[in-house]
């Protein structure tokens, strides 16, 4: 891929005009699909936004306030979409080609492929050691989400470049409350050697979503998560004696299963009944059928009174967001849940249901008078306001909203909602082009400055793509300056110490400069360390391309996937959706 | 308010990392009283609701800010040598030094 030049850069902003004050109320007109509890649709009526909320729904050629910033979308108005499951310090990453079937999640991560094309990239582009480019790949990931109407999204790490500004993240603090925690490990030793802390702090959460039974349906091995009948306390707990959570008592009203995807009709059944409330499951079916070619019980977990929210998990076997993670969801309702779940049904799974599961359904996740204002607005692609948003792909997003600040959306629309701001092209899917107001030179929360908040997306991509050649020469730069302001070279330090051990472990000679602490290192010793603790990694791994419609690549790769091939799904009503 | 784990570095690990596990953590055996004690010495009697306890992972914080538990891992970092911070309900992690300069301390209060 091109980087593209400065001049390049300066034509690809879209000139703004003057600006209007930040008080100045918005009047989203449309059909409002409010996803409150009776399900409202008001059709063409209209939102009106000011400070950052929603003040009021129109009905049918109800006036907004006067002074009003009016935008007719003559589409349809839902909340912002809420990805209850990603990675997103991976999703920079294309999709991989997953090389078999498995049963369960601790049988991928390794092998030469998985190491070039997720874990390799990720580690050396993000870990503060190396490239140290993690608020690049969160910003990317987080227009990616943007792209496809998500609002909120879980699983980014803390970033003071990225935490306050863009997407929300469900783990994070937001509006004074930090009440929604996650793990991602599974239960090992030292997590029960300091359990009673562990269940007392889990106590004091609205939601902790945990990383369960990750696997094929059934999996034996997977299952064990939630209870194994197997579990001694007498041994070390670990893969060999894995505690599942019931074993350790930490079934409780928080937990939120991420995948939850081996558990069977029973699991869920025990579940309502040692939680004492019933089931929380998040879903991510690509994911699951990409990895292990089935995918969650939902009809078991729903029965048992179970809630149910999406996630797209991670963009190496995921969706690129909620907008095409329904999609695949309504394909495997279809031929896998006899059509139990209806549009309604899944589209709850993208906001009021995650809403309901973190305990914020006061803020977001339905249209109401004094919740904040995220907001997603999409063209009336089917009358149907639920298929709509189904049906819809990336063009059709017209506009986002988050805080009622318009960070993304069709050019003429987001300029209409946002005269004075210097918006950024972010591509033309479908046709039509797509802007963002990226900069951000403060945070939603604390009006703080915003560590690289000026960085336009071709800066994001371009560093990004830098960092992604893994240059020696780059990297010893990087190391010899050292961190923050005070040129702390520990990771310096670190990298040559595990090299000269490498080294000395095979009889190969240390390099002068690896051998003496305070010698800068040179481009040369960092191949031989990129050689020796990346033998695997392949330089130049893509982008990966922020919208999925029109990503032939990415779709070819999904169609090529052998649970596909072998028929465990047919693609034809998903693969519709592909072209441009 | 927020649940923290003050923790041990193992030897060499220094930085952030998304998921704390068994190999960024040392535990305290035998020092674990005298770390407890540091921090609890840190907290004072200050009017803070913070409640300090420890297990055999480390000395566990809970109900704190970001501010409160940094000071108490420098008491903790003075008693028994080099620390990280964990947050518990994500399992991020990050020595003593990155939480405050990286910004996180500032994010997360």
């Amino acid at each position: 891929m091109r980087h593209p030049s400065a001049p390049l850069v300066a034509a690809l902003l879209c000139l703004a005009v003057p600006a209007v004050a930040q008080q100045t109320p918005i009047v989203l007109k449309g059909t409002v699909v409010t996803m409150d509890d009776a399900f409202t649709v008001v059709k063409d009526g209209g939102v009106v936004v000011q400070g950052g909320k929603i003040v009021s729904i129109l009905k049918a050629g109800e006036a907004g306030p006067s002074g009003a910033v009016v935008i007719n979308s003559k589409g349809k108005i839902f909340p912002g979409m809420i990805n209850l499951h990603d990675h997103i310090a991976y999703n920079f990453l294309p999709l991989y080609p997953v090389p078999k079937h498995y049963d369960n999640r601790d049988q991928w991560p390794g092998g030469k492929l998985y190491e070039a094309l997720v874990n390799n990239p990720k580690t050396l582009v993000t870990d503060p050691g190396y490239y140290d480019k993690q608020t690049e790949a969160l910003k990317y990931a987080e227009i990616k989400a943007l792209a496809g109407g998500v609002t909120t999204t879980q699983g980014s790490p803390t970033d003071a470049g990225t935490s306050g500004i863009l997407v929300r993240n469900v783990e994070l603090p937001n509006w004074g409350r930090d009440k929604v925690g996650q793990r991602g490990l599974p239960i090992d030793g030292m997590y029960v050697k300091g359990i009673a802390a562990e269940k007392a702090s889990v106590a004091k959460l609205d939601a902790w979503l945990f990383h369960l039974s990750e696997g094929m349906l059934g999996s034996a091995y997977s299952r064990r998560e939630y209870y194994n009948s197997a579990y001694t306390t007498t041994k070390n707990p670990g893969p060999n004696n894995q505690a599942g959570l019931k074993n350790i008592g930490v079934v409780m009203p928080q937990l939120v299963g991420i995948h939850s995807a081996a558990l069977t009709a029973a699991d869920f059944n025990d579940w309502k009944a040692t939680a004492g409330s019933p089931p929380k499951v998040v879903w991510s079916p690509l994911s699951n059928f990409l990895l292990y070619g089935t995918t969650t019980d939902v009809p078991a977990a729903r029965a048992a009174g179970g809630i149910v929210a999406l996630g797209t998990d991670w963009s190496p076997s995921g969706s690129k967001s909620l907008l095409w993670e329904l999609k695949f969801a309504s394909v495997v309702n279809t031929q896998k849940f006899g059509g139990k779940l209806t549009n309604k049904d899944l589209v709850a799974m993208v906001t009021s249901n995650p809403a309901k599961i973190v305990k914020w359904t006061d803020k977001v996740g339905s249209i109401k008078p004094g919740m904040v204002a995220d907001l997603v607005v999409i063209d009336a692609v089917n009358a149907d306001p639920y298929k709509a948003i189904v049906d819809a792909k990336e063009s059709h997003v017209q506009l986002v909203l988050i805080g009622g600040d318009a960070l993304y959306g069709d050019e003429k629309v987001l300029k209409s909602a946002k005269p004075s701001a210097a918006l950024e092209v972010v591509g033309s899917p479908g046709g039509r082009k797509k802007c963002i107001d990226l900069k951000r030179t403060t945070d939603y929360y604390k009006n703080k400055p915003v560590p690289k908040g000026t960085q336009t997306l071709a800066e994001i991509k371009s560093t990004l793509l830098d960092a992604l050649k893994y240059e020696p020469a780059t990297l010893a730069a990087i190391l010899n300056k050292g961190r923050g302001p005070t040129g702390d070279k520990k990771p310096r330090t670190t990298l040559k110490a595990w090299l000269s051990a490498a080294l000395k472990k095979v009889n190969k000679p240390v390099p002068a400069d690896v051998g003496d602490a305070n010698a800068n290192i040179s481009a040369a010793s960092v191949q031989i360390f990129l050689d020796t603790k990346f033998p695997n990694r392949k330089p130049n791994v893509p982008l990966d391309p922020i919208y999925q419609q029109g990503d032939t690549a990415y779709f070819n790769a999904v169609k090529a996937n052998l649970h596909f091939t072998q028929g465990a799904l047919n693609l034809a009503a998903y693969l519709k959706y592909a072209g441009p | 308010m927020a649940d923290w784990l003050v923790f041990k570095l193992a030897e060499g690990k220094w930085g952030r990392g998304d998921a704390l596990d068994s190999s960024v953590v040392a535990e305290m055996g035998k020092d674990r009283g005298a770390a407890e004690a540091a921090a609890k010495k840190a907290l004072g009697t200050s009017k803070s609701k913070a409640q300090v306890s420890s297990d055999e992972v480390g000395v566990r914080v809970a109900d704190a800010s970001p501010a409160e538990v940094v000071k108490i891992a420098e008491a903790v970092e003075k008693a028994v040598g080099g620390v990280g911070i964990s947050r518990m309900s994500t399992n991020e992690w990050w020595d003593r030094d990155e939480f405050t300069s990286s910004g996180a301390a500032e994010v997360l209060s």
